[in-house]
């Protein structure tokens, strides 16, 4: 072929292609299907509302004119992959990850349709006059997929690996022993726990069982470690297992597991599921209807929504309001909306610096540097006046409306609206550059040098990226040359563990979504405040590593004391420490979406027995048990 | 000089004791023509040739003066503007933080124009040594750099170049000199293989053949006599590869592994827009228009010249 006949091939190529990537990939125009969105008007003015509130619950109110259906295969596609899969001492868990975790295993507890935390696999929580000692009764009759029983012996087995890890144990700080008598299990704080231990053994990572059998068999098992075993002990232990092929006792059995983007996590119907109709059945609800349910890591939201419009998905999720809206025009797919007790969009600040007793207290140390190797010494963030000109220097409003679709609301501290804790006004900075412009001549004096400089990381998504260069750009506008921000994507599966190391400046970051302030704890106690220091390695649930005796202070209220306005005051407070120190820039509410193939039905509502439903969507999640395909058939 | 004789005695050169090559190639009989009708008109480039040349000269102008040019900051983000189409104040509109697409464009061209032509230029300087040799000497050398070329072939270019980044690469501020030297690496085999070739035909030429009987040692034959002849093929072929390479900085910025932000570049852009394509298609198509216009212009200037200058068996 001549080169000139080549030229023109490649030139109709590249035209065809742009007329492709100009053209709708909604389909819609051609396709039919006999199942509906069923979204009303109403019903959109009633979620503009709710989210607006802060209440947006994400229930799917659907009317469905059959009942359920058994069969089908559900393809999930998913935000990330989890580093250091599968078992819950050992894994860093965030959304995906606790998905998974709802298919192929249950928690003790889980939270109602109100926000209160009501058993499951247990079946009773009952405590001492002064909170210090609870007791777990758990159902019986309830067995792991390998045919372990679910007993005190078990459910002690999982709480003792979490509370022994490097990773989960600082979240049970206080927890002194634990013992196991036929189907309870006591717990025994040094302190009172008003709460108890409910708001841990939900459904959040440690509060859902697997197999103790399993778990043995795990070289990375804290308790197949010294001191719990001898060295010789240890060598002589049978640690074939595979972590990755975890055993739990959920409505879904696990099949395979494939790491990384683009691969999936399978699992198939539990026959014998203890909501089921095997001969194990303890309630003979034929759960779950599905046959398979396949997840699938999609890290790119336009691959992930592109999959779902293809019929690669059948379900997504998402917290990328851009997208959302896109769902929200688009009455082809179910979408529900949640940000009732949400999570927080944000820039987590590493302030970890000078000694912390508190932690050094707790290891039994005279003293506790946190940060031996003076990896953040110059960082300027250090200093709360460099924070709090930063702070002011960042439009909210402008990201909320520009970045977030005008479908999401800007955030002044950590409790969203609706939540124990929320504020008006947090006392967090507002945007104000007068302001701006003189907390940033305390901060050069402070810091002691310009330009102001730090790293700020983001994951590697094109999206998060490009937020977060707006961010920059805020800076830029209000500082002008006295700062330089270097932006760093980072590849999703390091993130996690950057933050647990402390190995960042100023990090984007989406947390504390919960029906509860004792829920937090952890994440800012300046005994979870691990050093900065590679060698060891250190891993601190407080990333952000700052110390506050009064925060501490605030928190000894909310777990010990039962009153919930003397609760509700110190959470507030709390909400007010974060606004006067700054140790992270609030940014905005998160939103989460749930699209869904409309064939998907009951996509929310999971009841607990005795109990009602569950609260529909919380921080993205809903269960999957309950859901079903029309027909039988997911894809049509 | 003198050294490189056996004789010791200084000749003439072989380049001037043979007529120049250019001249030859002029000189020679055209499709048969009667030889006395003279020396051959070079064919037209055409006015094709001449707007390729006009686009490349001005885009890379503005990237070179960027900094002085009336544009706006390539960072700067303005409240308002997010996603807006081309205006009278941004010409080519706004991407999704609001920043201006057309001094994002140029200030892109910085990053691909430095890459692509750093780049090629290495890649020519160590590809042309090694294809010289190889076509040069022959027998046992030819067939080791011919068989390290094919191997390297073999693999396709934008796996090895994002092998070869997330395995060389570990701070993003060494980025551009990371990318140069992958880029360098994709480019020596292909540049190697056209040079062997090449070198093949001319160190068949009489004037070669005289300067080794001469007593010129190889050293000298291949730089004086061989490469001048080489050379003209070799730059054009260049902006084809320059024109490759382009596409692959593309490829890897789309991917996120280019240059950090906030410094734009084209394949990064694109990339930023793709989420908006329904809605604001222009944020991801300006950009991948401009990529394709400049690559289109780079390959038919370096396919004119490589016509031009191609040596074709019926002159020789």
């Amino acid at each position: 072929m001549s080169p000139r006949w080549t030229k023109l091939l490649v030139i109709a190529l590249a035209l065809s292609l742009f007329a492709a990537a100009c053209g709708s990939n909604d389909g819609g125009d051609e396709e039919t299907t006999e199942v509906t969105t069923g979204q009303t008007e109403e019903d959109q003015q009633q979620l503009e509302t709710d989210r607006e509130a802060g209440e947006a619950t994400g229930e799917d109110e659907r009317d469905v004119e059959t009942g359920p259906v058994h069969g089908g295969k559900v393809v999930y596609g998913i935000e990330a992959d989890s580093a250091n899969p599968w078992a819950h001492y050992a894994v860093s868990c965030a959304i995906s990850c606790l998905l998974i975790y709802r298919a192929i295993t249950d928690p003790l507890f889980l939270t109602d349709v109100n926000g209160d935390i009501q058993p499951y696999l247990a079946e009773s929580l009952e405590s001492n006059d002064d909170f210090t000692q609870w007791t777990v009764t758990v159902r019986d009759g309830v067995s792991f997929h390998d045919g372990t029983p679910l007993d005190g012996a078990a459910v002690k087995y999982n709480i003792d690996t979490c509370r022994f890890s490097a990773l989960t144990g600082p979240a049970f700080l206080g927890l002194e022993d634990v013992t196991a008598d036929g189907q309870t299990v006591t717990l025994t704080y040094s302190a009172p726990e008003a709460t108890g231990p409910r708001s841990l053994l939900r459904e959040r990572t440690c509060g859902h069982m697997f197999s103790p059998a399993w778990m043995a068999t795990l070289a990375n098992n804290p308790l197949n470690l010294p001191p719990f075993v001898t060295e010789e002990e240890a060598a002589e232990l049978d640690l074939s297992g595979d972590p990755a092929a975890p055993v739990g006792l959920g409505a879904f059995v696990h099949e395979s597991y494939t790491p990384g983007n683009g691969n999936s996590f399978i699992a198939t119907r539990n026959p014998d599921y203890w909501r089921g109709d095997g001969p194990n059945s303890l309630t003979d609800e034929g759960l779950p209807y599905l046959d398979e349910i396949e997840f699938v890591v999609a890290v790119d939201i336009q691959g992930r929504s592109n999959g779902l419009r293809a019929g690669q998905f059948d379900i997504i999720h998402t917290a990328n309001a851009d997208e959302i809206k896109k769902y929200e025009e688009d009455g082809e797919f179910v979408l529900l909306q949640a940000n009732d007790f949400g999570e927080t969009s944000y820039i987590m600040l590493n302030v970890g610096a000078g000694e912390n007793p508190t932690l050094a207290f707790v290891r039994g140390l005279d003293s506790l540097t946190m940060d031996p190797g003076d990896l953040n010494s110059a960082s300027p963030l250090l200093q709360v006046s460099c924070r709090r000109a930063l702070a002011h220097a960042i439009d909210r409003q402008r990201l909320a409306d520009e970045r977030g679709a005008g479908i999401v609301t800007p955030a002044n501290g950590p409790f969203p609206p609706g939540s124990i804790g929320h504020l008006e006004d947090s006392g967090y900075p507002d945007f104000d550059l007068d302001a701006a412009a003189t907390e940033w001549e305390t901060c050069k004096a402070d810091h002691g040098s310009t330009p102001i400089s730090f790293t700020f990381n983001t994951t590697n998504d094109a999206f998060n990226v490009e937020t977060n260069e707006l961010v920059a750009s805020m800076w830029r506008d209000a500082f002008g040359d006295e700062i330089e921000v270097s932006i760093a994507p980072i590849e999703q599966g390091q993130y996690i563990g950057l933050a647990l190391a402390g190995a960042f400046q100023a990090q984007a970051w989406r947390n504390h979504g919960g029906v509860d302030p004792a829920e937090q704890w952890f994440w800012w106690s300046s005994a979870t405040a691990s050093p900065i220091d590679p060698s060891v390695p250190e891993l601190a649930l407080n990333f952000g590593r700052f110390q506050d005796p009064e925060m501490d202070a605030q928190f000894t209220i909310i777990r010990q004391n039962p009153d919930p306005a003397a609760r509700q005051a110190a959470a507030e407070e709390v909400n007010r420490l974060f606004g006067q120190n700054v140790w992270n820039f609030w940014t905005t509410w998160t939103l989460w979406g749930v699209a869904a193939n409309p064939r998907i039905q009951d996509l929310t509502d999971l009841e607990i027995p005795g109990f009602g439903p569950t609260i529909p969507v919380l921080g993205g999640r809903h269960h999957l048990t309950q859901m079903w395909c029309t027909d039988g058939d997911c894809q049509g | 000089m003198v050294a490189d004789l056996d004789s010791g005695v200084a000749p003439a050169t072989a380049a001037t004791a043979e007529p120049a090559p250019a001249a030859i190639v002029d000189a020679g009989p055209e499709n048969g023509s009667d030889a006395g009708a003279g020396v051959r008109r070079p064919k037209a480039l055409g006015v094709m040739f001449w707007l390729a040349v006009g686009y490349l000269v001005v885009l890379v102008l503005a990237a070179i003066f960027a900094e002085v040019l009336p544009i706006k900051d390539p960072a700067d983000t303005f409240s308002g503007t997010a996603k807006n189409g081309p205006s009278a104040e941004f010409w080519f509109g706004n991407d999704g933080a609001g920043r201006d697409i057309f001094s994002r464009v140029i200030y892109g061209a910085q990053v691909s124009l430095i890459i692509a032509s750093v780049g090629a230029t290495l890649a020519l300087l160590i590809g042309g040594m090694i294809g010289m040799a190889a076509g040069y000497y022959r027998s046992r050398v030819d067939t080791i750099i011919t068989t390290f070329t094919d191997a390297t072939l073999v693999i396709p270019p934008l796996i090895l170049a994002l092998s070869l980044i997330l395995f060389l690469d570990s701070e993003a501020a060494r980025r551009v000199f990371i990318l140069i030297v992958v880029f360098v690496l994709l480019s020596i085999a292909p540049i190697a293989r056209v040079v062997r070739a090449s070198t093949l035909v001319w160190s068949e030429r009489e004037f070669v053949l005289a300067a080794k009987t001469m007593g010129a040692r190889n050293g000298r034959i291949m730089f004086r006599e061989v490469l001048p002849n080489v050379a003209p093929a070799l730059i054009s072929y260049s902006l084809i590869v320059m024109a490759n390479l382009i596409v692959v900085e593309g490829a890897v910025a789309f991917l996120g592994l280019s240059v950090p932000p906030p410094t734009p570049t084209w394949g990064d852009m694109i990339n930023k827009g793709r989420t908006d394509l329904e809605a604001a298609a222009h944020i991801s198509l300006v950009p991948a228009a401009v990529m394709f216009l400049t690559v289109l212009a780079l390959n038919f200037v370096g396919d004119k010249l490589q016509e031009r200058y191609e040596p074709r068996e019926s002159v020789l």
